[in-house]
């Protein structure tokens, strides 16, 4: 037998102590006078010997009661297999969140090594579940080297979940055995993991193996993507602390730092850094450094937890802009619309990709560069909405639509020099009905737009899209183009009420909703880990390839198979869309889920609240005096503690019989 | 209902005069028994007559009867001078109290009691109170006055000494030379053997005994409390006891004793009473008169 605190070992020597408290207590006796002593004498005759037995009795109980609780406390082991017959059956719960990647996958690397040495110690005979929060499940028996290699092995750790499902599945498991039932959970005891978890494990030892690494600091990556400048990634920070931080953030690539930039962040801030990394290999881990810590590196989140719609109006003309500007603002309480406006000049300082439809309002005459921005973003983001000025020369419209030297073509067609004002208004009389907008209404669609009127337009020629609706005399109306991945709708009218009077029917916004669902997709710049989402492919794509950010090949996709992007891994991704000879790329930030980054740890109470109490917390320091109690050799505490309640309640006993004899 | 207009004794016994508490605690229940109480100590039976029709057939005495086959009554004569002796026991075992009187008041309220309700019938009455040695001898006297000479030795008399009844009751039975009522108030802590031989005594004189044990409530359990150490009032000697651990025997024992003395007493046909002293006094000699009277029927 040995001993977890040989220690209280010492306390042994006091076992005399019943005994002494015994006489002390004979000693301290109360004197009181009585008025006839010869008859307590004659009962105290009668009573001697038995007094005499039970007061040994009872010291005897005493003294053997506190020899067993030292022992108790003592914490004796055996490894006799007289206490080792019952079969051990343990489940392994391992959160593989993000967060345990930190400090250099400290969380993880812990439970592998808690794991392994787990195995050494256990029976051979023991049977073993391996349990992942993300829904992985292995029932290895009693094979422990398939357990090692999946630990070893398998990419098990970019998941992020609760709980829930894995506490689940480890009652399931254990439900029928008869045996001794462990269930060890490893984590880093984030508070989101243990949402809404109520769990009362039954006959079941659960240890938590506390594998959380010390001196976190309130600062976490949010997210990393591409930006719209060519080498460029936005690294958007988070600070959910309460203070002013001061940081580094630095690149690696291959394990060797190749930038970093020093930077500081309000307390609550989420701050977007735009990083400039020129390197052919994209192995890139980001990492925040901090005065005494380096912070979860290799995290890549999503930039919008929730599925916005961004929208962007540019701006050229307050009156007609007004009109849609109150269209959205009529739909916002029915679509999640982020909506924002700017104006001509600041177009350049957007970053488009993080909206899904761009408006253009009487844009006028455009930039090179912006014109070029908005071509990257039709190709592989998202979708643009275009409505000519009263104020646009056609011959500037006519030629700004397309850079011939970058081979950049976003012209949806070409304008006549005039504009062409009609005397009576003039109704629309052709509708696209394979244009997905108008899916929904059915024959009804003529109904709606049959109070839509035209007075001024301009007359289209060379269309280069496909006419969606036309007016009286088979003028083009709206024109769509597609361009990548993205299109462009063009309208030749100005929202003016000499125009139109489009902007002031109730059908206007409904119209623009149904653009904006069925055209405002996701960018597909990020992705998070766990929610597969379907990819926007450019028109005509024959071919589709997925790259790791490892550089291996993930998926190859042909044309017309339903696709869906589902990675499991983060970092810079590559999606190649072939089109005959012509080839698009597209680079993407897998992320996880930003909550991982809150690093907010469960409490002590709370966590026994989710278990009812029916649990042992298990910290780094306090490993190796689990590993000995309760593999090295089988723990006798609570046998020994057994024992001393059957004493203890002997001495009770013994004690009260002797007061009503 | 006894103390019908009078003074509760608990509050009387506030009072120092003991001619007061005595007479109203007696004449409280005197009201209470009416006359009949005359019949209980100074009524005697005469002799027999033969029945003649229109006698009252209650005292036909049957016994006579069954042995004859001749109706024949009971007549009594009203008896005078009855002498009493109250012997009251003013050991130190006398003054043990866990109640509000010790069991020494309380002999002394009870023996102002019976002194004044002996003398209110025109009896004599004697006191004397004893531990080992008789420590005041009062002869009999039936003048009312009397009853302020033994007020007087009641109220200067303290708790003190040993109790050794057989000598004690041996020397008061040698002074006591006519027939008396004896009255024994006591605790009875003696060697059993010994209080029994002693009363035999006065029995062996034909005396009438009556003994009253008075009984702290204390005496009857003991406390519980753990390891205690008692002294003997008496002797002073100690003894150490677990009293949780012998309560229960002590209990048997005690009852033992008493049962021990009822059923000598009643061989001895003396009147035995148990007086514990949380019963007011008055209500215990009541009760024992009335008992006296329905036994003298």
């Amino acid at each position: 037998m040995s001993f977890l605190n040989p220690a209280f070992l010492w306390a042994l020597s006091g076992i005399g102590l019943p005994i002494l408290i015994h006489f002390l207590g004979k000693r301290s006796k109360k004197i009181i006078p009585f008025s006839y002593i010869k008859i307590l004498e004659l009962t105290r005759r009668q009573t001697l010997k038995i007094e005499k037995i039970q007061e040994i009795f009872i010291i005897l109980f005493r003294t053997i009661l506190i020899f067993f609780i030292l022992l108790v406390l003592s914490e004796p082991l055996s490894n006799s297999p007289i206490f080792t017959k019952e079969k051990k059956y343990v489940v392994f719960v391992i959160d593989n969140s993000m967060s345990m990647l930190a400090n250099n996958g400290y969380g993880i690397e812990k439970t592998k090594k808690i794991i392994f040495k787990i195995l050494n110690n256990l029976d051979k005979k023991t049977e073993i579940s391996l349990i992942f929060l993300n829904g992985k499940y292995y029932n290895f028996q009693n094979d422990f080297s398939k357990i090692r290699d999946i630990i070893n092995n398998e990419n098990l750790f970019y998941f992020s979940g609760d709980f829930g499902w894995a506490f689940d599945k480890s009652e399931e498991i254990l439900k029928n055995k008869e045996g001794e039932k462990f269930v060890f959970i490893f984590s880093d005891l984030q508070k989101k993991t243990f949402k809404n978890i109520d769990k009362e494990f039954k006959g079941v030892n659960v240890f938590i193996f506390d594998v959380s690494p010390e001196n976190m600091e309130n600062l976490s990556i949010k997210s990393v993507y591409p930006a719209n400048k060519k080498n460029c990634y936005v690294v958007e920070i988070v600070n959910w602390g309460h203070s002013k931080k001061e940081f580094i953030l630095s690149v690696k690539n291959n394990m060797e730092k190749i930038k970093e930039e020093k930077l500081s962040i309000n307390p609550e801030e989420n701050k977007k850094n735009e990083i400039e990394i020129t390197s052919e290999t994209k192995n890139f881990i980001f990492e925040i450094e901090t005065d005494d810590a380096i912070l979860p590196d290799n995290i890549y989140f999503l930039p919008k937890g929730e599925k916005e719609k961004n929208i962007l109006l540019v701006s050229g003309d307050e009156i007609s802009s007004k009109f849609l500007i109150n269209a959205f603002e009529a739909l916002k309480p029915f679509y999640n619309i982020n909506f924002k406006v700017v104006k001509l000049n600041e177009i350049e300082k957007i970053y488009l990709p993080e909206y899904q439809l761009i408006i253009l309002n009487d844009t006028g005459m455009l930039k090179t560069e912006v014109i070029k921005l908005i071509y990257s973003y039709l190709k592989e983001t998202g979708n643009v909405i275009l409505f000519i000025g009263d104020r646009t020369l056609p011959e500037v419209f006519n030629e700004t639509w397309e850079i011939k030297e970058e081979k950049i073509n976003l012209q949806p067609c070409k304008i006549e020099n005039t504009v062409i004002e009609s005397k009576r208004p003039l109704d629309i009389n052709y509708i696209e009905k394979k244009e997905p907008v108008f899916y929904d209404f059915g024959e009804k669609i003529y109904e709606y737009l049959s109070t839509v009127k035209f007075w001024k337009y301009y007359k289209v020629k060379e269309n280069y899209g496909a006419p969606i609706l036309k007016i009286d005399g088979n003028f083009d109306i709206m024109i769509k183009k597609n361009i990548g991945t993205g299109n462009i709708f063009f309208f030749p009218f100005v929202l003016k009420d000499n125009w139109t009077n489009f902007q002031k029917k109730p059908f206007f916004p409904v119209f623009l909703s149904k653009i904006i669902e069925i055209y405002a997709k996701d960018t597909n710049l990020n992705f998070i880990i766990g929610n597969p989402e379907k990819i926007n492919i450019p028109k005509d794509t024959e071919k589709i390839e997925i790259y790791q950010p490892d550089g291996n090949i993930f998926k190859t996709a042909t044309k017309n198979e339903e696709f869906e992007f589902n990675p499991e891994i983060p970092g810079f991704w590559k999606i190649k869309f072939y089109k005959g000879n012509e080839k698009i790329e597209r680079e993407v930030g897998v992320n996880l889920d930003y909550k991982e980054g809150n690093l907010e740890k469960i409490s002590i109470k709370e966590l026994k609240e989710v278990f009812h109490g029916n649990l042992k917390i298990i910290s780094e320091e306090k490993f190796e005096k689990f590993e000995e109690r309760f593999f090295k050799s089988r723990d006798l505490t609570d046998f020994f503690l057994s024992i001393a309640f059957i004493f203890l309640f002997f001495s009770i006993i013994f004690s009260e019989v002797a007061k009503f004899k | 209902m006894k103390n019908t207009g009078y003074l509760d004794p608990k509050v009387l016994i506030k009072f120092s005069n003991l001619n007061l508490v005595a007479k109203k605690s007696v004449e409280g229940f005197l009201a209470g028994l009416h006359k009949s109480i005359y019949k209980g100590f100074s009524v005697e039976f005469f002799e027999h007559r033969e029945y003649v029709p229109g006698d009252d057939i209650k005292y036909i005495d049957w016994k006579v009867f069954g042995r004859t086959d001749k109706l024949f009554l009971k007549t009594y004569k009203e008896e005078t001078n009855v002498r009493c002796f109250i012997l009251l026991d003013t050991s130190n075992s006398m003054a043990y109290k866990t109640w509000k009187l010790s069991k020494f008041q309380y002999g002394i309220y009870l023996s102002a009691c019976l002194s004044y309700l002996i003398l209110n019938q025109k009896d004599a009455v004697g006191f004397v109170n004893f531990n080992d040695k008789i420590q005041n001898f009062l002869k009999s006297s039936s003048s009312f006055s009397h009853f302020h000479n033994i007020t007087e030795i009641l109220e200067n008399i303290k708790p003190e000494g040993q109790t050794s009844i057989l000598s004690v009751m041996r020397k008061i039975s040698s002074n006591i030379k006519k027939r008396s009522i004896i009255i024994l108030i006591s605790d009875l802590f003696d060697d059993p053997q010994n209080v029994i031989k002693g009363i035999a005594y006065f029995t062996h004189y034909h005396h009438e005994v009556i003994v009253f044990q008075i009984l702290d409530p204390g005496e009857l359990s003991l406390k519980e409390e753990s390891i205690l150490e008692f002294f003997d009032l008496e002797t002073e000697k100690k003894i150490s006891i677990d009293s949780e651990f012998v309560k229960k025997k002590y209990r048997e024992n005690i009852g033992k004793l008493i049962n021990f003395y009822k059923k000598r007493f009643a061989e001895m046909k003396i009147d035995y009473k148990t007086g514990i002293t949380n019963r007011p006094f008055d209500d215990f000699l009541y009760e024992y008169l009335k008992s006296r009277i329905k036994q003298k029927k």
